[in-house]
């Protein structure tokens, strides 16, 4: 039972990739990369809990006869940074969004397409 | 000397600061001088480096050594690739000056101009990055750096169709870029580091024993699978290259002399490195190789196929961009082939930066590049002869150095035994020399009735590319051997 988290990962994952494939509004494709992005994040830090570990805090006075087991900090570092990487492509994607709108007055793709289609 | 000791730190840095710069002079002149002397400074010091490079040069960030600090490595595999991309970027923004006046910031708002010389320089950075650095989260970081300057230059030209190639290739360019972190967190469940080194050491232990763990293959497989259709996403390679013919049809040409000349590179360098260090090669590497040649056997021939087809000159450029990358792999697939590889990226990468120089010029004056209403081109009898040139040199046809790396390849695909792939490289070649027919046909034989232009612009640029064609020819021998020499060095 202890996988179950990663099988909730790929569900996440799955759904954010379902939603940006298949949704026409531009501001839903955003929407799906989030909860895409987001996926990551549960998978990493899944890997760096260890069942019975507590936090990664110096609380024994020799690291060799310490009683605990610890989780590890590193997953949790590095998902700072996804989610800081993620947010930027967030906001690009919805300032793009906001010239695509200027520019065609919509963010379906549908309409944009038929707009193409009758400028060519 | 204390400045060698910090040159891998350097390399990225300094356009990352110069771009910072650029950001904060408000003005146009000052931030394109800004961005000049920074790339000549940071071509200099990589010349520098690779003269100082007798043993791979290590850097660790805030001196914490290896497996826990990010490491930074330049060897003879990433530093002849970054000084080659600086030596592109320095070329694009000396050379192409009043093309980029011409067909890039002329779209951008008065007040923003300086912004656009910054993203180039976040973007320099982002591939300098993910050139040097050893360490694989670093590696995903930079690569979002330099895709996300990549997403905002792609959305600027003369078409508002630029925006949604843009907004696609962010699309598929940010669920690239988060299938390789999904890989990087399988080979960091499985090792435990993120050093490439360290990793290439825990595996060689761990599975070239004979009991093998199952289970860990299997985690190994998937991390790998990940990573490659990342990388295929994320640099447009044959199967997945559908959002690459709409966000490059529609932006600006010159900005492609740019991006398309270093994206695939950069790709290619990212399977190269992954291949060789992070796969123990002989436990992988067959099932990998049979897969990569059979993709590009048909990333050959469809490719070529439609770019013969194609009735957009611009198009017809974009589907050979992705017909190279099938040679790649098929070079890539076949194991003594190294040196042979490096040869055919540089030489083509050549070719493209001439080929869209070119189409930068025409699309100065016109946004008709269908084959059968071209405008015809008056009154411009060097541009004519160096577009004559350029295309010539990148049909492949004989005393070009194109058609000495094809000879090459035949050579080898013989002495290895690939009959199919040899049959149908030499139908491929046909149908090169064919497209390049047609493409010629409609730049020198348009009719008058189409409209008439002139092609006014400074042609310092399409010289310096053939003067560079001439040279690449001349010396293809030396090129040979400094090739050949790169790559004995990288497999001891």
């Amino acid at each position: 039972m202890q996988n179950i988290i990663y099988f909730f990962a790929v569900l996440v994952l799955a759904t954010g990739l379902f939603i940006m494939l298949t949704s026409d509004n531009y501001l839903r494709k955003i929407i799906g990369l989030g909860v895409f992005q987001s996926s990551v994040l549960l998978f990493y830090i899944a890997l760096g809990k260890m069942s019975a570990g507590i936090l990664p805090i110096d609380i024994c006075a020799k690291l060799t006869e310490c009683p605990y087991s610890f989780s590890s900090p590193l997953p949790h570092v590095l998902m700072l940074t996804a989610i800081v990487v993620g947010f930027s492509t967030m906001s690009v994607g919805l300032a793009l969004i906001y010239q695509i709108y200027k520019e065609y007055n919509t963010i379906l793709e549908s309409d944009i397409n038929k707009k193409e289609d009758t400028i060519i | 000397m204390s400045l060698i000791k910090h040159i891998n730190a350097l390399q990225v840095l300094i356009p990352f600061f110069a771009a910072l710069f650029c950001t904060l002079t408000f003005h146009k002149f000052t931030s394109w001088i800004i961005a000049t002397i920074a790339i000549a400074f940071n071509l200099m010091i990589g010349i520098y480096a690779i003269f100082a490079l007798q043993t791979p040069i290590i850097y660790f960030f805030g001196n914490w050594s290896a497996p826990i600090g990010i490491e930074y490595r330049l060897d003879y595999l990433n530093q002849p690739i970054i000084i080659y991309i600086n030596g592109v970027l320095l070329f694009f923004l000396v050379f192409g000056k009043q093309l980029i006046n011409k067909t890039i910031t002329r779209y951008i708002d008065n007040k923003k101009h300086h912004i656009f010389y910054s993203l180039l320089l976040f973007a320099h950075a982002g591939y300098i990055g993910v050139l040097s650095t050893n360490d694989l989260f670093n590696l995903y970081v930079f690569i979002e750096i330099s895709s996300l300057a990549t997403y905002v230059l792609f959305s600027k030209g003369n078409n508002p169709k630029a925006l949604i190639g843009a907004f696609d290739y962010l699309i598929m360019g940010t669920i690239g870029a988060t299938l390789i972190l999904i890989s990087i967190g399988f080979f960091f469940s499985l090792t435990g580091s993120l050093n490439i080194t360290d990793i290439f050491s825990i595996l060689k232990n761990n599975f070239t024993s004979t009991e093998i763990v199952s289970n860990r293959l299997n985690i190994l497989i998937t991390a790998i699978v990940f990573f490659l259709v990342g990388v295929i996403l994320k640099m447009a390679f044959f199967p997945l290259h559908f959002w690459m013919m709409r966000a490059y049809s529609s932006s600006a040409p010159f900005i492609l002399t740019y991006i398309a000349a270093i994206s695939s590179l950069i790709g290619v360098y990212m399977i190269m490195r992954f291949m060789y260090f992070t796969i123990e090669a002989e436990l992988i590497y067959i099932p990998v190789s049979i897969i990569l040649r059979y993709m590009a056997i048909i990333a050959i021939i469809s490719c070529s196929y439609l770019a013969l087809k194609s009735q957009d000159i611009k198009r017809i450029i974009i589907y050979s961009t992705s017909l190279q990358i099938g040679y790649v792999f098929l070079l890539l697939s076949i194991y003594p082939a190294k040196s042979l590889l490096f040869q055919l990226l540089i030489i083509d990468s050549i070719n493209k930066i001439g080929l869209f120089t070119m189409l930068s010029h025409i699309e100065n004056k016109t946004n008709e590049f269908h084959v059968n209403s071209m405008k015809q081109i008056q009154d411009s009898f060097l541009f004519k002869c160096l577009a004559a040139l350029i295309i010539l040199f990148s049909s492949s046809l004989p005393i070009t150095s194109m058609f000495i790396i094809k000879i090459k390849i035949f050579d080898l695909l013989i002495q290895q035994k690939l009959i199919l792939e040899l049959i149908i490289v030499i139908i491929s070649s046909i149908f090169g020399i064919l497209y390049h027919l047609k493409f010629a046909k409609a730049i020198f034989f348009s009719k008058a009735e189409n409209g008439i232009m002139k092609i006014d612009t400074n042609l310092l640029g399409l010289i310096f590319i053939v003067f560079i064609h001439i040279i690449t020819l001349i010396y293809m021998n030396v090129i040979t051997e400094i090739m050949g020499y790169i790559s004995s060095t990288i497999t001891s």
